[in-house]
C-alpha cells in the first residue's frame, strides 16, 4: 500500500480500523475479562436480574446528583449509568479495573458509545465543545499511559 | 534228722525249697526228729497248700480262659478295625492319587501360565520403558511448547496495549489538529481558510 498517494482523511481512517479490532474475540483470556464486569454489576452475570448491592454501593460512594458530562441531574436523563472510560471490548483486561470506571447519565453514555478516549474528547469537541473541558478533566491519564509499559 | 536232709528229702520229692522251708518250719530240729515225725507234721502243710494251689490253679485257668477269650476278641476287633483301615487307606491312597494327578496337572497349567506371564511381562517392562522415554520427551516438548507459549502470550499482551496505544497516539493527533485548526479560523485569508477548513474536515471520522 502506498501511503504517499493517501488523502490525509483514509489515512486516519486507516489508522482508526487497526486501531479498532477488537481483541476479546481473539483469546478465551480477554473475553474471561470481559465478562468480569458482567459478574460484579448484574446478579449471576444476567442484566436481567438486576445489579448487585456491591456494584450499588460502588455507585453510590462514585457519584452525586449530577452527570459529570452535561451536568444534568440524574433523574431527568434516565438515570445513572457505569461507563468504562476505555471501552472494555477494546481494553478488555481493563474491563474490572476501577480506575477505568465513572458513573455517568444513560444519554451520554449512548452517545459516548464504543469510542476510544481520544476518540471521545474529540468528537465532543466537535459537536459539543462548551461540554469538552468537562470531558478532558476526566481524562484517564494514568491508563493511557499504562498501555506504553 | 538235720534240717537240711529233710529240705533235701522233700526236694528229692518234687517240692520246692521254698515250700520245703515253709513245710518244715513247724518242726523244731533242736529235738532230731526222726523221718515219721518229719512226714507227721508236714502231711498238713501239704494238704492245705495242695488244695490251696489247686484253688489257685482253678481260678488261674479260669483267669486264662477268660483273658484268652478277651483277647481273641480283642483280636476279631482288630482283624475287622485293620481289614477296615487297609480298606480306608486303600481308598485314601486312591483319592490321593487321583488328586496328585489333578494337582500335577493344575500345577503344569500354572507352570506354563507363570511362564506365559513372565513372557509378558518381559515385554510391558519393555513397553513401560520405552513408554518412559516417550514420556520424558514428551514433557520435554510440552515444557518447551509452554516456555512458547508463555512468550507468545506476552508477546500478545504487548501487541494488544501497542495496537491501541498507537490508535489513541493518532486520535490525540486528530484531536489536536482539530484544536489548532480551530484556533487558526480566527484569522482572515480566505484562501487559506479554505486549506484550513478541508485540513478540519479530514480529521472528523
Ligand atoms: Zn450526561
Amino acid at each position: 500500500m502506498n501511503l504517499n498517494d493517501r488523502e490525509l482523511k483514509e489515512l486516519f481512517e486507516l489508522a482508526d480500523k487497526i486501531g479498532k479490532k477488537r481483541y476479546h474475540k481473539l483469546t478465551e483470556q480477554d473475553f474471561e475479562n470481559y465478562k468480569k464486569f458482567d459478574y460484579w454489576r448484574y446478579i449471576n452475570g444476567d442484566g436481567e436480574c438486576g445489579t448487585t448491592q456491591e456494584s450499588k454501593d460502588w455507585v453510590e460512594k462514585h457519584s452525586n446528583w449530577y452527570c459529570p458530562i452535561c451536568g444534568k441531574n440524574y433523574s431527568a436523563t434516565n438515570g445513572k449509568t457505569i461507563d468504562h472510560k476505555l471501552p472494555r471490548a477494546q481494553y478488555p483486561w481493563l474491563a474490572m479495573n476501577f480506575m477505568n470506571l465513572w458513573v455517568i447519565c444513560q444519554a451520554c453514555n449512548k452517545d459516548k458509545g464504543e469510542k476510544h478516549w481520544y476518540e471521545y474528547e474529540h468528537y465532543m469537541f466537535v459537536h459539543h465543545p462548551e461540554l469538552y473541558l468537562a470531558v478532558k478533566a476526566a481524562r484517564p491519564s494514568q491508563l493511557l499511559e499504562s498501555l506504553k509499559d | 534228722m538235720k534240717r537240711s536232709e529233710a529240705i533235701k528229702l522233700l526236694e528229692s520229692e518234687a517240692w520246692t525249697k521254698a515250700d520245703a522251708i515253709r513245710a518244715l518250719e513247724v518242726i523244731d530240729f533242736n529235738n532230731n526228729p526222726d523221718e515219721l515225725t518229719i512226714r507227721r507234721a508236714i502231711s498238713n502243710f501239704a494238704g492245705s497248700e495242695l488244695s490251696h494251689r489247686q484253688r489257685l490253679q482253678a481260678a488261674q485257668k479260669g483267669q486264662v480262659t477268660k483273658k484268652n477269650k478277651e483277647i481273641e476278641q480283642i483280636h476279631k476287633e482288630y482283624d475287622v478295625k485293620i481289614t477296615r483301615y487297609k480298606q480306608e487307606l486303600k481308598q485314601a491312597r486312591e483319592r490321593n492319587e487321583t488328586e496328585l494327578h489333578n494337582l500335577t496337572a493344575v500345577n503344569n497349567e500354572l507352570k506354563a501360565e507363570v511362564r506365559r506371564l513372565s513372557l509378558n511381562n518381559d515385554q510391558l517392562k519393555k513397553d513401560n520403558i520405552s513408554l518412559k522415554e516417550k514420556l520424558q520427551n514428551l514433557t520435554i516438548a510440552n515444557k518447551d511448547l509452554d516456555a512458547k507459549l508463555t512468550n507468545t502470550n506476552l508477546v500478545n499482551e504487548q501487541l494488544k496495549k501497542d495496537n491501541k496505544d498507537l490508535k489513541n497516539v493518532v486520535d490525540a493527533i486528530k484531536l489536536k489538529l482539530a484544536i489548532e485548526v480551530n484556533q487558526l479560523l480566527k484569522y482572515e485569508d480566505s484562501e487559506i481558510r479554505k486549506a484550513l477548513i478541508k485540513l478540519f474536515n479530514s480529521t472528523l471520522g
